[in-house]
């Protein structure tokens, strides 16, 4: 059955990931850059429905809305060489132009005033889909469009399509470097609520991360946008490829997520990939075996979030599942080994309080797409050590909020106006008790947590505001 | 004196040397018509002539033995030659035909083998007769003939004859025939006297050519040509009547139209090997070599007309016409033209170059003048393995063997994931229900059908073979359902948690796939039960495992919605935290659940299926020879089935129970998504975990850990236990389960 899964690209980064993905899917599934399936595409085996449908002449469009609310990104996609792929009712650009001015508020506003055209599209969308599985949204959480735009859509989403999932690939901002958008910790937080509240899943990609790979792993001295992109793009199309080729197992999004999501506020995902390569990047990695691999997911230079755990911390951080997508010819044989051997070597640290293991789903490879490298893997893990780079925000934004910074901006929209900030609070509430919760996963108590006394169980963490709201605390 | 000792040398006995037992018969004594050979000889010299001195009598009296033997020798020879058109030629002696003629009705089985070996003793006596004759010659040159000529003359066939005249006495005596014959002659031609061996020898020799013909007719045509029931392989119905086959030979070529469906029932069954008839010296292994070789020649010589059609359909359209289709397309098309289509396909499938060096080397065999063993063993083998590597060529390139196994895989071995995904949720609303009686397999032809259109469309051809079927009740109860009753009776016990447990009607849900010739040959009826073992066991999973998922999903948008609802209301979500407090062991529950149904899917998917796959394939890839890859698959298989524990009961029993459990579980979440009925879940969860924890206790368990599965145990343990949390928990550390019905909820 075709589960399709219908995408939604907000904001530049998310259209940039997106046109990125799509690149990719085009390319395994031997899609020309107009849509048309190419000569040698006969293989078959594959599952384009998923996210691609056929128009009548053939051609096959993406599943994908490409929403931005000022024209810069879109126009390029409209002008470059997968002009003809795209659905052009599919593609919303507000009318003024003017962007969001990375202001979450605006973006939040904005996209509240063009609900009703955005959610035509989308119904059309739905419409055409046999039994729609859910929405992929793809945008970073800083900007303003992405992230404001994006935060309401999720909350439409989820009032209009209840029961389908929505999964998002959300880019986070480089924290390290100062970034040139300085209300980034604002918009970051807000988003973050909705991605808390209202995603079924979250793939975190950390830019500070994708940058560190980029420089570490692919030895680019100053990677570009659209380098890091295609690490984007490779993660999300390696991550889609049980939907799109399918096997025994995984063949829709529920099985994937639900596998990966035991508890359901944890489920913000962090992934590796590993052998990486971008184009025209010569590879140094010599030999790919089914261990190799799985053991190179599990070190954090491979991992697309960065940890900003301390030592000790970073010790008592575990994992709360892991599926692994081991693409190509892989001997079965060496997956139990493989397995065995990260086992008897501890490489990887588990929860305790509930049944736990790496997950290994061997999927097929396109056969359109050359790789130097036998087998590659992706891993999708659920990992305790996640909370720090939302503490990381959350410390962010305090500092910010404590000067009072910028808070104009928003007061000039109607959720903020008249001073109110508990937007603000609340959100702060939701993604400390986030944390909270995280935290509770690393100790075996956690069945306890929240359950009978959450203040005794939460004491190593500030808790901002002594009690946790009952709403939260679950 | 002397004629008349000649004459008894050949057997004619007179007034001077009578044959006793003519003597008693004619005086009306009591004449044994049971023995027709008497032990002794009953030539004697008349008792009443006196002109012969007593060492002159000892003399003659041992000469004319050998005529006895002669004549006792010939009789054999000329009865076992008998045939009845020439028994006008026998008839010449009353009394012998008589003789023969009550034998013919007590013996009823003529034998080609004595005949054989009766031309062989012909043989011989023609030498004996023309040492007589010399002998006669050189009396009659001789003034004074003496009685030492005749000794002299025949004094090798006094080594000869009476061992000759024991081995068909034992023949005749017995009614030893066919390979047994070649067997009593092998054993005698074991013996110290030169002369007698090589006579043996060349009887056995004899002997062997008729096995040789039958080995040609079987091993070059594929033809059981043994109207007498003497050649070791059989067909397996000919217990009543031997002339049966025969007519049945006939038959076959009469109508080879209904050879292709016979010629299954052929190869697995249809023929076997007559121990009785397999002569000692020539060994099982070797027999069965025969065996095969024959039955692979009749199957590459007797293609199915639909094949040769399929395969030859545009050489034929080119080469023969359009009258010719139409012959093929008639069922009962005339015999001339049927003959010349097997034969060209059957040329084609067996190249007549392949033939005659199959028809050489038996030619070879049978003209050298010994029986060598291991030549034998050489040319059986070489055949076998020319027929194997025909009937591989046939298999696995021509009818494409590796597409016929990937399908099984894609659809009894679940990996068109996919599909199976669809049908199970297309199904899901009927499956929630008991299944009718009648018409079970019809309601669920809808989402089957549905499910084809939606993920195969046209691009799979294997497709159209698989067909689903839903047994009805108490006809075929799988030894699956009969395990869930087993479960179902000691779950009753604990609570009432088997109320509504009939849905496991579903369970009975099969999958055929229907094979073409020749493929039969190796998916046989047997092979596709197993398959369907599997298949009914890894839907089971399937399903359970996607129930899992649905409520994980319903669980995550009624948060959703409770979230949305919050933020219209702006409500504090007290309610919701309550409901939320609830559900969270039970999420923990379901967690559980899916976890061990997850891992022991990626454990068989990954560590049995694929891994057995693999050397399935590698060993494809390297064989050439048929029942070698008969032999991979049968491993293939019983690897399948063993390493998910398909075979073990303690531990296919308690999976079952779980998966019961899962499955019940999700319904009565389903079922009261608004209000749970905590109790009962309480129970399920309860009964769960006690069942996940006997589930790793008895993967733990010493038993199991000696036994030859403790590999394929290990492995799905390291899956299920890699984070230790089943040990902690069956130690007790963490004291789970017994903490769970304390908890508020």
């Amino acid at each position: 059955m075709p589960r399709e899964i219908i995408t939604l690209q907000v904001g530049q980064c998310g259209n940039q990931i997106g046109m990125e993905f799509w690149k990719q899917l085009c390319l395994e599934h031997g899609i020309s850059k107009d849509g048309i399936l190419e000569d040698f595409a006969t293989q078959g085996g594959d599952r384009k429905d998923v996210f691609f449908y056929q128009a009548d002449d053939q051609h096959y469009i993406p599943r994908a809305l490409l929403i931005d609310l000022e024209p810069r990104v879109i126009n390029g996609i409209q002008n470059g060489d997968y002009r003809n792929l795209y659905n052009h009712e599919n593609i919303f650009v507000a009318d003024h132009g003017g962007g969001a001015g990375n202001n979450w508020a605006s973006g939040y506003h904005q996209g509240k005033g063009v609900e009703e055209e955005i959610m035509d599209m989308i119904d059309r969308e739905a419409d055409g889909s046999d039994s729609l599985e859910g929405f992929v949204l793809c945008h970073s959480i800083a900007g303003g469009t992405g992230s404001g735009m994006g935060s309401y859509l999720l909350e439409t989403l989820n009032d209009r399509y209840s029961k389908k999932l929505v999964q998002t690939y959300s880019v986070f901002p480089n924290q390290m470097e100062t970034s040139d958008v300085v209300v980034q910790p604002y918009n970051s937080l807000l988003t973050l609520k909705r991605l808390t509240l209202n995603a079924d899943c979250v793939v975190v990609l950390d830019n500070t991360a994708l940058g560190r790979i980029a420089v570490e792993r692919l030895h680019l001295t100053n990677p570009t946008f659209a380098q890091t992109n295609s690490l984007v793009s490779t993660v999300m199309s390696a991550s889609t490829t049980t939907l799109r080729y399918p096997g025994y197992m995984n063949n829709d999004l529920v099985g994937l997520l639900a596998s990966l999501i035991p508890t359901p506020r944890c489920h913000f995902l962090m992934t590796g990939y590993t052998p990486l390569t971008v184009e025209r990047q010569a590879n140094v990695i010599r030999k790919t075996t089914v261990l190799d691999v799985m053991r190179r997911l599990l070190q954090t230079k491979n991992i697309m979030v960065s940890s900003y755990a301390r030592n000790k911390e970073a010790s008592q951080a575990k994992y709360i599942s892991i599926l692994n997508i081991i693409q190509g010819e892989v001997d079965p044989t060496q997956v139990h080994e493989s397995l065995q051997r990260i086992r008897e070597r501890k490489l990887v640290n588990f929860i305790e309080w509930g049944p736990a293991s790496i997950q290994v789903a061997l999927s097929k490879k396109s056969p359109y797409v050359q790789t130097a490298h036998r087998v590659s893997g992706l891993m999708l893990a659920s990992h305790t050590s996640i909370r720090h780079l939302f503490s990381k925000c959350l410390s962010q934004y305090d500092k910010l909020r404590k000067k009072q910074a910028f808070l104009d901006n928003y007061r000039k929209f109607p959720m903020f106006a008249d001073n109110d900030l508990s937007e603000f609070d609340e959100s702060r509430d939701i993604i400390e008790s986030l944390v909270d919760e995280y935290k509770a996963c690393e100790s075996p108590d956690y069945i306890k947590w929240g359950m009978e006394d959450p203040e005794q169980l939460m004491t190593g963490e500030g808790n901002a505001s002594g009690v946790v709201d009952p709403k939260l605390a679950f | 004196m002397l004629h008349e000792l000649l004459l008894a040398l050949l057997g004619f006995t007179g007034d001077l040397i009578v044959d006793e037992r003519e003597q008693r018969k004619t005086l009306g004594l009591a004449f044994n018509s049971d023995s027709p050979l008497s032990d002794e000889c009953t030539f004697k010299l008349a008792p009443d002539i006196s002109f012969i001195e007593p060492s002159e009598r000892d003399l003659i009296e041992r000469l004319i033995k050998l005529g006895f033997y002669y004549r006792e020798l010939d009789r054999f020879a000329k009865k076992s030659r008998n045939l009845s058109w020439i028994r006008s030629v026998t008839s010449v002696h009353p009394l012998e035909r008589a003789d023969e003629l009550s034998k013919q009705s007590r013996e009823k089985k003529p034998s080609v083998y004595r005949r054989a070996i009766a031309n062989g003793i012909g043989e011989i006596l023609s030498v004996y007769r023309s040492a007589v004759l010399h002998i006669e010659q050189k009396l009659l040159a001789e003034t004074t003939p003496i009685l030492a000529t005749v000794t002299e003359g025949l004094n090798k066939f006094f080594v000869l004859f009476p061992p000759l005249y024991e081995v068909i006495l034992e023949i005749e005596r017995d009614d030893i025939r066919g390979g047994q014959l070649l067997n009593v002659l092998n054993k005698r031609c074991h013996c110290g006297v030169p002369e007698l061996r090589t006579c043996l020898q060349r009887l056995l020799w004899n002997g062997h050519q008729v096995m040789y013909n039958q080995l040609a007719a079987w091993m070059v045509y594929g033809i059981l040509q043994d109207p007498h029931g003497e050649f070791f392989i059989k067909r397996q119905d000919d217990g009543d009547l031997d002339h049966r086959s025969s007519q049945e030979e006939v038959s076959e070529k009469l109508a080879r139209t209904s050879v292709h469906e016979t010629s299954l029932t052929d190869w697995h069954s249809g023929f076997h090997i007559s121990l009785d008839m397999l002569p000692d010296y020539i060994p099982m292994r070797l027999g069965e070599s025969i065996l095969f070789a024959g039955k692979a020649i009749r199957v590459l010589r007797n293609p199915s007309p639909a094949f040769q059609f399929q395969k030859d359909k545009s050489f034929q359209q080119t080469m023969r016409g359009s009258q010719r289709i139409r012959g093929f397309m008639h069922s009962d098309f005339p015999e001339t033209e049927t003959e010349l289509d097997a034969d060209l396909t059957g040329g084609e499938l067996l190249p007549q170059s392949e033939a005659d060096k199959i028809e050489a080397m038996l030619k070879d065999l049978k003209e050298s003048s010994e029986f060598h063993k291991r030549s034998f063993e050489c040319t059986v083998d070489s055949v076998r393995a020319i027929a194997a590597s025909h009937l591989w060529q046939l298999v696995v390139v021509r009818a494409d063997l590796n597409g016929h196994l990937k399908a099984l895989k894609d659809y009894f071995l679940l990996e068109k994931g996919d599909f199976f995904q669809c049908f199970l949720e297309e199904s899901r609303q009927l499956m929630r229900l008991p299944p009718r009686q009648s018409t079970g397999e019809s309601d669920l032809m809808v989402p089957f059908q549905l499910a084809a259109t939606k993920t195969i469309a046209e691009e799979d051809k294997y497709f159209s073979r698989v067909s689903l079927r839903m047994p009805s009740f108490g006809v075929t109860v799988r030894s699956s359902q009969a395990d869930m009753v087993r479960s179902k009776v000691s779950l009753t016990g604990k609570a009432n948690l088997t109320s509504d447990t009939s849905v496991d009607g579903w369970d009975a849900i099969a999958l055929e796939y229907s094979v073409d010739w020749p493929m039969q040959l190796f998916f046989t009826q047997e092979v596709l039960s197993k398959y369907l073992k599997v298949f009914q066991y890894l839907i089971r999973l399937k399903r359970t495992q996607m129930e899992l998922e649905k409520s994980w999903a319903s669980v995550m948008h009624q948060d959703h919605i409770e979230s949305a609802q919050h933020r219209k209301d702006g409500l504090n979500g007290s309610t919701s935290q309550q409901r939320r407090q609830g559900i969270r062991p039970m999420w923990r529950v379901r967690e559980h659940m899916a976890f061990l149904i997850r891992n022991l899917q990626f454990y068989i998917q990954v560590d049995v299926i694929e891994s057995q796959w693999k050397v399935l394939q590698t060993h494809i890839h390297d064989s050439q020879d048929f029942t070698e890859l008969v032999g991979f698959h049968q491993e293939y298989l019983s690897a399948l089935i063993s390493q998910s524990f398909l075979d073990i009961g303690s531990v296919s029993r308690i999976l079952d129970s779980i998966m019961k459990l899962c499955l019940q579980f999700c319904w009565n979440i389903e079922n009261q998504e608004s209000n749970p009925n905590t109790s009962e879940l309480e129970n399920i969860a309860e009964e769960f975990n006690k069942k996940s924890n006997s589930l790793y206790t008895i993967l733990r368990s010493s038993k199991l850990a000696g036994s030859q599965r403790a590999p394929f145990l290990r492995r799905f343990l390291l899956r299920l236990n890699f984070n230790s949390f089943y040990e902690a928990t069956a130690r007790g550390v963490l004291n789970v389960v017994r903490q769970r019905p304390a908890l508020p909820l």
